[in-house]
């Protein structure tokens, strides 16, 4: 498990992570999400042990990253811009990652290299975006590392490099029970993938929590009332996040288990009455508009 | 299979590839060294070949100069070290520009070593891979040089020696510039940086010996910079010192002229050392406080970059004085130095601004940032300027007391000795090496004299522009007790107390020092039969020459006559009445000494006349044709003008008039002083009247009708007739 414990870290004057304490659970994949500036590559890279925190502290499996070789054996952090040796292949580098990580698979990565199509002998600098972060992902998942750190790397993957990545992270996560902690702006390029997502804004956590209990505590449901007496029957005692009314059309939004909205519901005897399935987006629009932010003007663009 | 699995051959090839990716300068580096070290070593030796081909050389000659080939090439004399430097600087840069791109710190922080580590990896690949490269050069160009029969013992301790010597200053340099990088955020202030580690010494202790210079009256320049905790200048010198030192030993034949070396020049390689140490300590220090974030910044920490911002300015300041100062030099007053102060303070100021300007990654903005830092470099510069001005530090009146002076010296004598065997000339500093007075009181009674005179002549010098010669210029030395040696120039005065001078002129200690043939025993050793030993004696007119007079004979005469009559008296009353000129050439030795023949000196004239090679001290008249008289103020009576007023005349009046009447010719020569040979205490303007010059025209002389002397009247003496003559 990873523990960030009141995490903080400044540039110069600029605060670029304040007070963050966030837990990953071994076997999960975590998303970081937050705009540029948010303070997500800063806190991979402390969890990568290449950033000393001001304060707080980070822990992997209990022991502390910072210049700790014997934790960072078991983390893969796979920069925004990578970095290759001059004049390398993908070959070269699995080579010397050879000498780096103690369960680095060679012959492994570069069957993956076949699998994704890209030619191992070829010089990484003639590689385009896309491919070079192929190459990272794959160097990442063939070091063995118990943590696979990615910082945007999903970003110019097209849609089928991503499925196969994907895929790729499942097996992973279910042969070997590797943890993959991924960083993105975009809360939809992370939907299908995470397990639990951090939300970050100007340096903060708005929210931390497993995408199964935000769609098990919340519902969103689409009814017509035949009177205002009706709805208002309906919806006493809920904990009504979102209410949207269009004509007669209501899409309320509700935090509490379907069962129990279902009930109240029955109560308010509604014409029309149907519990829709929330998508990760309108989770965290309800959520952080609760706590007072408005993540649609810097997540979802 | 994992890399846990892999086996010791594919770990060996992992680490060569990585090697070869990040250390891709040692490409560069191998043919360099190649070239200088192998192909550098084979054109030396065949010029050898070629030299001892045209020239006739001996084998023993030739054998020496294959050797001395060698150690040109590999050996102390080598300039290789430059190389060594150069690739130490490129190694650094390939090795550590990752401290300034954010993806490379991304790339190897993140990997499971600590910055520790990758540090001590990155020296010990630079050192391994130089270490690797040099050696194997090395001993093929040894075996080259085997091949040509040009290797040794001696030869051999020597590279063996110097290879040593050259990793440690590959390390050294190598531990500089990372130490330069990682105080740096960005590859030009790295760069920068490195050239201000290098240079910084040398610059700071040139300025302050060109301030002495400029400012003390008594300063002696020596011509020695003592440039400590900078490597290059260490090399510089030793490679210098091993061009100089190495000259005059047989030292390709001879082990214990490799220990005589090191042991001479130990300061500068033990100083290269601790500055690696340093270096290498301060990385490791500065690597700890040195963050990820700090990438992309110009010098990462605040008090060095003040450090260095100060520097900078105070030497740029200094720089500023020391131009004025050329513009200024002949004359200088307190309007001049207000000058020099606003130039240094707006010099100290403007260089300020340009480096707040560089730090902040160029921004024109910031340019006014940083203003007490300049403030304070400006008020270390009145400092500097106040204590030299002022004298604050009182070297221009400097005594030692006198119980911790061991001897004292003047050490300027007239060097009347060459001894060259290859270029430098034995007896150059003969005074300096073997005059030992220990009559330390009165020596020091002189010295305050002729410092205050100084101090004096100096002060009216820059204040009217105008020299005036009141004195004997003399440096003297004080050798300390704690084994320090101080130097300064005095002006004796020409009235300075005989009886004081005597004290210490008329000593054995003095003459002993001063004269070189009281050191001649490397002359007297040679022994060359082969050589041609020649005596010539003139009186500055006629000259006459003998083969028959060997050196010792003329040596043990000579040293009789000034151990018995030499003394301040003898100079200041009389002139020398001759000069022998002895020289002996042959077998790649040249020999020459002249010395001066006073009239007391019995034994030396006693030897050249059995040896008919005297002449009389008076100029024969009947040998002499005609006589033409200069008279340089024409119109003025210089004997009898105060100093003021021979200052003022400017543009004088030159007559030249020429007499051929016998007896004319002859009050003139009864009058006339010869002051050809005019000795060690001699003063032109006490002995001569400065106002007129002579010339003896004559058919009959050796030297193609005019005597080589130079000729003025007594004081007095002039004869009517030329005073007529030339004054109107």
């Amino acid at each position: 498990m990873i523990e960030l414990i009141d995490l903080e870290k400044s540039f110069d004057d600029i605060k670029a992570v304040n007070r963050v304490s966030l837990n990953v659970k071994d076997g999960e994949v975590f998303g970081l999400v937050g705009t540029n500036g948010a303070g997500k590559s800063t806190i991979l890279r402390t969890i990568a042990g290449v950033i000393k925190p001001d304060l707080g502290v980070v822990l992997v499996d209990n022991r502390p990253v910072y210049d700790n070789p014997d934790v960072k054996k078991d983390v893969f952090y796979i920069s925004d811009e990578q970095y290759f040796l001059p004049n390398s292949t993908p070959e070269e580098m699995a080579e010397y990652y050879e000498g780096i990580y103690e369960n680095f698979d060679k012959l492994r990565f570069l069957k993956m290299c076949q699998g994704f199509g890209l030619d191992a002998k070829r010089k990484i600098s003639t590689f385009s975006k896309g491919m070079k972060k192929q190459v990272s992902i794959l160097l990442g998942v063939c070091s063995g590392t118990k943590y696979l750190l990615c910082d945007e790397t999903f970003d110019g993957l097209d849609p089928v490099v991503r499925q196969g990545v994907k895929s790729l992270f499942a097996a992973e996560m279910a042969d070997r029970g590797m943890t993959p902690i991924i960083a993105s702006h975009n809360l939809r390029e992370l939907e299908d993938i995470c397990d639990h997502v951090g939300l970050l804004h100007l340096g903060g956590v708005i929210l931390s929590e497993d995408i199964a209990d935000m769609k098990v505590g919340m519902q969103k449901v689409q009814c017509v009332f035949e009177s205002e007496a009706d709805e208002n029957n309906a919806l006493e005692g809920l904990d009504v996040l979102v209410h949207d009314k269009r004509g007669r059309l209501h899409t309320i939004t509700i935090r509490g288990e379907r069962e129990d909205i279902e009930n109240a519901f029955k109560r308010g005897n509604p014409v029309f009455f149907e519990v829709l399935a929330l998508t990760l987006e309108e989770i965290f629009i309800s959520e952080t508009e609760v706590v007072g932010y408005d993540i649609r003007k810097f997540i979802l663009g | 299979m994992t890399s846990g699995n892999l086996s010791l051959g594919d770990r060996i090839r992992n680490r060569k590839k990585y090697i070869n990716s990040t250390l891709w300068t040692s490409l560069i580096a191998l043919p360099l060294m190649a070239i200088y070290y192998i192909f550098g070593l084979i054109m030396t030796i065949t010029r050898t070949f070629n030299y001892a081909e045209v020239s006739g050389q001996s084998m023993n000659k030739f054998y020496n100069s294959k050797l001395d080939a060698v150690i040109v090439v590999m050996g102390f004399k080598q300039i290789g070290w430059l190389l060594a430097m150069f690739i130490a600087i490129m190694f650094a840069y390939q090795g550590f520009s990752y401290l300034f791109s954010q993806s490379k710190l991304d790339f190897y922080l993140s990997q499971p070593t600590t910055r520790y580590q990758r540090i001590r990896k990155n020296f010990a690949n630079a050192i391994g891979t130089f270490t690797l490269m040099y050696v194997a050069v090395e001993i093929i160009a040894l075996i080259v040089a085997a091949c040509f029969g040009a290797v040794n013992g001696p030869v051999l301790l020597n590279v063996l020696v110097e290879t040593i010597r050259t990793i440690i200053t590959f390390s050294v340099v190598y531990s500089v510039t990372v130490l330069a990088m990682f105080l740096s955020g960005n590859m030009p202030t790295a760069i920068l940086l490195t050239g201000f580690f290098a240079f910084i010494p040398a610059i700071i202790s040139w300025v302050l010996l060109e301030l002495k210079d400029m400012f003390f009256a008594t300063y002696v320049d020596r011509g020695e910079l003592n440039v400590y905790l900078s490597p290059l200048a260490d090399r510089v010198y030793n490679f210098i010192s091993a061009r100089e030192y190495l000259e005059g030993l047989n030292y390709n034949q001879n082990y214990n002229a490799v220990f005589d070396f090191i042991k001479t020049n130990w300061m500068h390689e033990l100083d290269t050392i601790i500055v690696g140490i340093v270096a290498f300590i301060l990385v490791f220090t500065v690597s700890k406080a040195r963050r990820v974030e700090h990438a992309g910044k110009s010098i990462i920490f605040r008090p060095f970059r003040w450090i260095v911002k100060i520097s900078i300015c105070v030497i740029s300041g200094i720089l500023a004085i020391l131009f004025m100062h050329t513009i200024y030099f002949s004359k200088q007053n307190i309007r001049t130095h207000i000058l020099i102060c606003i130039i240094m303070v707006i010099t100290a100021v403007i260089v300020g601004c340009v480096i707040e300007v560089l730090f902040d990654n160029n921004n024109i903005k910031s340019f006014n940032k940083g203003i007490a830092q300049t403030l304070m470099a400006v008020a270390i510069l009145f400092l500097i300027f106040m204590i030299h001005k002022g004298d604050l530090c009182g070297y221009d009146s400097y005594i030692p007391n006198p119980d911790s002076v061991e001897s004292c010296a003047f050490i300027d004598g007239p060097c009347t000795y060459s001894y060259y065997t290859h270029s430098d000339n034995y007896f150059e500093d003969y005074a300096e090496d073997n005059m030992y007075i220990t009559d330390v009181d009165s020596f020091i009674e002189i010295a305050k004299v002729g410092m205050a005179s100084m101090k004096q002549n100096s002060a009216i010098m820059k204040e009217s522009g105008i020299y005036q010669n009141t004195g004997w210029n003399k440096t003297i030395l004080y050798r300390l007790k704690n084994g320090k040696k101080i130097y300064r120039n005095i002006l004796i005065p020409y009235d300075v107390d005989p009886a004081l001078m005597d004290k210490i002129i008329s000593s054995d200690e003095y003459k002993t020092g001063e004269f070189e043939c009281f050191g001649d025993d490397v002359l007297r050793n040679l022994n060359n039969k082969d050589n041609v030993q020649t005596v010539d004696y003139s009186n500055g007119f006629e000259a006459v020459s003998t083969t028959t007079i060997s050196y010792g004979e003329l040596s043990d005469a000579y040293r009789k006559d000034v151990l018995e009559n030499y003394s301040y008296s003898l100079c200041t009353n009389e002139l020398p009445i001759g000069q022998i000129n002895f020289t002996s050439s042959g077998s790649g030795d040249y020999i020459n000494a002249q010395l001066d023949v006073y009239p007391e000196y019995k034994n030396t004239i006693a030897l050249l006349e059995k040896n008919n090679a005297m002449l009389p001290d008076k100029v024969d008249a009947s040998k002499v044709d005609s006589i033409t008289v200069y008279n340089f103020y024409s119109g003025l009576d210089f004997e009898n003008m105060t100093d003021d007023e021979k200052i003022s005349v400017t543009n004088p009046k030159q007559v030249m008039v020429k007499y051929t009447d016998k007896k004319q010719i002859q009050e003139i020569l009864d009058a006339m002083v010869n002051y050809s040979f005019p000795g060690e205490w001699f003063s032109r303007k006490y002995y001569t009247t400065p106002q007129y010059s002579i010339d003896i025209n004559s058919g009959k002389t050796m030297y193609g009708g005019y005597g080589n002397g130079f000729y003025s009247f007594k004081h007095g003496e002039v004869p009517d007739f030329v005073v007529k003559d030339t004054n109107q």
